[in-house]
């Protein structure tokens, strides 16, 4: 028997055959696509070298896209964090519905994200949806909007989805970080006259560094990878207002262009991987 | 014995768990054949599931239809075909918006099929690439383009129905004064308003006759048409004029049939077998009769566009089973099934089975004797054309972020490249 349970090194040997298979070797064969012209109309592939990554960071219309997810991406990133965190401060005290919003702010985070789209293009439709026909019950018409066709609602309107929808996830694991804080540096906080803002500031925050830094890379890479939401909302409109990278990907692998979608593909995937690895660092350096 | 114990139970498990399969397998073996057919929301109405019943009933083969949102199927299918997980049995436009799908290599060679014999010459040529058939139009004409508007409500506004751009112009003032949001545009539904420039592709074909020839072979660019160029101009003017009332980024097909019957808007871009779709979807309440058309006014534009012959089915080469699929073709152009089809969709307004009878609405006849002639549409004719990037740069036209000019240029950078990788010569 061995106690120190010091395996042996040669089982690592199927999980790096694993990984090598179902990670590294397609990613080096998207590397690889991305610089070909391979598409769905023609058999013959042809190596086409940066010309892709050329046409894309050339053109002014991928720029927006490129400009749109990172908007997307760190304006739904921070209000899910401010909004998780308030409703997990306010829900972390004793009373006797906590329990039930809790569930009612987490319920959103099941929903597919698809029937949340599909729901909400009837909530903003402009003659039946349910916020005009409120803002015109109370009185306000000319606050009517078609929230998804207007250039400038359309954006926001997609963002307020994503944060409604995914808020309560950061609620939950702000909650579990307080839950975490040691009652008694917040009673020495108290004796020593700290003010609630003060204890927030200087108790609560910096002990909930491990939960922010959760809730900002997984809301970063969600930001960043969003898909399913833009598509049913706007597919992208009105005129690539709320045209993101995984709509453009989707929508040049449909029209056949695969080698060019694939380079699209894998600017995100280097996107994605920069973004979260900086603020992993970052953030850890904070926690050390 | 403790031992022989263990075995025989790991045994019995090892067997309870590989024995369900082997029972599935079987009992999959057994399950009758089910097609897949996709098609686009709007093209597949009771009449199709019907026949799709009786096939069943009497083979057997169920036909489970998969229907995609309006302005997405191209896009849906395209991706299913492109993965390798395409249906059975998929609908696509006739006519050069085949060649988008690779034929050659997605579609099945139909030539030999028994119906071919009772098709219309025009319904094989606009299905067939490099002289082999791809796909079955049974169906008929029901996407020849123009402007449908009431009569009635024109005489009572005094409006002229329109013959050019300026006297289209008076006619959306006199309707906008009168209360009437002139024009029901639905710019979200990415497959309709490029309609309002490739309705004045006859009349650029008329001044051109090599237009087509050359946008094949890249001598030109759409941005070098200048009926393109000016349909567009007169499109943005006509959007900046407010004739397309305030909610036209977010209206969408679907709501049209109540915006032009419920007198709320006043004309519409559209097919000319509209009216008896509009009867179709709101009852015996519309009359079919009381709507009238006439051509694209733009660029002064008196032509009708024609298309390759409307929607038409085709068999993906990839499917598990294309002869069922035939056998649900050969069922479909069976005499007494093309009848109860033209008798009960009547949105055919000419027939690709000989001697079968359409269902020609007075605006479409009035539309063509509106015009001074037709000739085949660009949609129809050049390679590669996609409606839907036009569509969705004209969103960006609208908004102020392109010009017309930049649009076409635009469209011509897309289009080259995906002739480009496609090997098309001359790109």
């Amino acid at each position: 028997m061995n106690h120190k349970k010091i395996y042996p090194s040669y089982f690592i040997l199927i999980p790096m055959v694993l990984f090598v298979i179902l990670f590294i070797l397609p990613s080096f064969i998207g590397l690889c696509l991305s610089l070909t012209d391979w598409n769905a109309v023609s058999d013959k592939i042809h190596f086409v070298g940066l010309q892709h990554f050329i046409d894309i960071f050339t053109n002014k219309r991928y720029l927006l896209v490129i400009k749109n997810t990172l908007i997307f991406a760190v304006v739904t990133t921070v209000f899910k964090n401010l909004l998780g965190l308030g409703m997990a401060l306010a829900l972390n005290k004793s009373f006797r519905t906590r329990n039930f919003l809790r569930t009612i702010f987490f319920f959103p985070v099941m929903l597919s994200p698809l029937i949340i789209g599909l729901v909400f293009k009837s909530v903003y439709n402009p003659e039946f949806g349910v916020i005009n026909e409120f803002l015109n019950k109370i009185g306000l018409s000319a606050l009517c909007q078609d929230w998804l066709g207007n250039i400038g609602t359309a954006m926001a309107a997609v963002i307020a989805v994503e944060i409604w929808r995914l808020v309560g996830r950061n609620m939950v694991i702000y909650v579990a970080g307080l839950q975490a804080i040691s009652e008694d540096y917040l009673e020495a906080a108290s004796i020593d006259g700290a003010s609630g803002f003060q204890k927030l500031i200087y108790v609560i925050i910096p002990d909930l560094i491990p939960s922010i830094t959760i809730n900002l890379v997984l809301n970063l890479i969600d930001g960043l990878k969003v898909f399913d939401l833009v598509f049913v909302l706007t597919n992208g409109g009105p005129a690539r207002m709320t045209e993101v990278l995984n709509t453009v990907i989707y929508k040049e692998y449909s029209s056949g262009r695969y080698g060019f979608s694939t380079a699209l593909g894998l600017i995100m995937f280097i996107f994605t991987c920069i973004v979260a690895f900086s603020v992993l660092r970052a953030m850890t350096r904070e926690e050390d | 014995m403790k031992k022989s114990w263990k075995r025989i139970t790991a045994v019995g498990l090892a067997a309870a768990m590989v024995l369900p399969t082997g029972v599935v397998a079987h009992a999959e073996k057994e399950e009758k054949t089910t097609l897949t057919f996709a098609a686009s929301q709007n093209w597949i109405l009771d009449v199709d599931r019907e026949l799709a019943k009786a096939f069943e009933e009497e083979t057997g083969i169920a036909v489970d239809f998969q229907l995609s949102p309006d302005d997405q199927y191209q896009t849906i299918i395209k991706s299913k075909l492109n993965t390798g997980e395409g249906p059975d049995l998929f609908m696509s436009y006739s006519g050069t918006k085949l060649k988008d799908f690779n034929p050659q290599k997605n579609m099945v060679d139909l030539s030999g099929e028994e119906w071919v014999d009772k098709l219309e010459q025009w319904a094989i040529d606009g299905n067939s690439i490099d002289g082999v058939l791809y796909a079955q139009n049974t169906a008929g004409v029901d996407d020849t383009n123009g402007v449908l508007y009431k009569p009635a409500v024109f005489e009572e506004l005094g409006i002229k129905v329109p013959t050019n751009y300026e006297e289209f112009k008076t006619a959306c003032d006199k309707l906008a004064e009168a209360g009437i949001t002139p024009i029901y545009e639905f710019v979200k539904d990415l497959w309709h308003t490029h309609y309002w420039m490739e309705g004045v592709s006859a009349l650029a074909a008329q001044n051109n006759p090599d237009l087509y020839k050359q946008l094949n072979t890249n001598e030109i660019g759409f941005a070098d048409v200048p009926e393109f160029v000016q349909a567009l101009e007169q499109l943005k003017e006509m959007e900046a004029a407010g004739y397309f009332g305030e909610n036209h980024m977010s209206n969408i097909y679907d709501n049209s049939y109540d915006a032009i019957n419920s007198g709320k808007y006043g004309m519409i871009i559209i097919h000319g077998s509209y009216p008896n779709e509009l009867a179709d979807n709101l009852g015996d309440a519309v009359n079919p009769d009381e709507y009238s058309m006439f051509p694209d006014p733009l660029c002064d534009n008196t032509l009708v566009t024609l298309t390759a012959g409307g929607t038409t089915k085709c068999i993906n080469a990839g499917s598990d089973n294309i002869e069922a699929a035939k056998q649900y073709l050969d069922f479909l152009a069976r005499d007494e099934n093309v009848k109860k089809l033209y008798d009960e969709k009547t949105v055919y307004v000419s027939a690709s089975i000989k001697g079968a009878e359409a269902s020609p609405t007075k605006a479409f006849t009035d539309l063509k004797a509106n015009s001074q002639g037709e000739l085949q549409g660009a949609e129809a004719s050049v390679y590669f054309y996609d409606g839907g990037k036009i569509s969705e740069l004209i969103q960006e036209m609208f908004v102020g972020t392109m010009e017309p000019k930049e649009v076409l240029e635009e469209y011509d950078n897309t289009r080259r490249a995906l002739a480009k990788d496609a090997g098309q010569e001359g790109f």
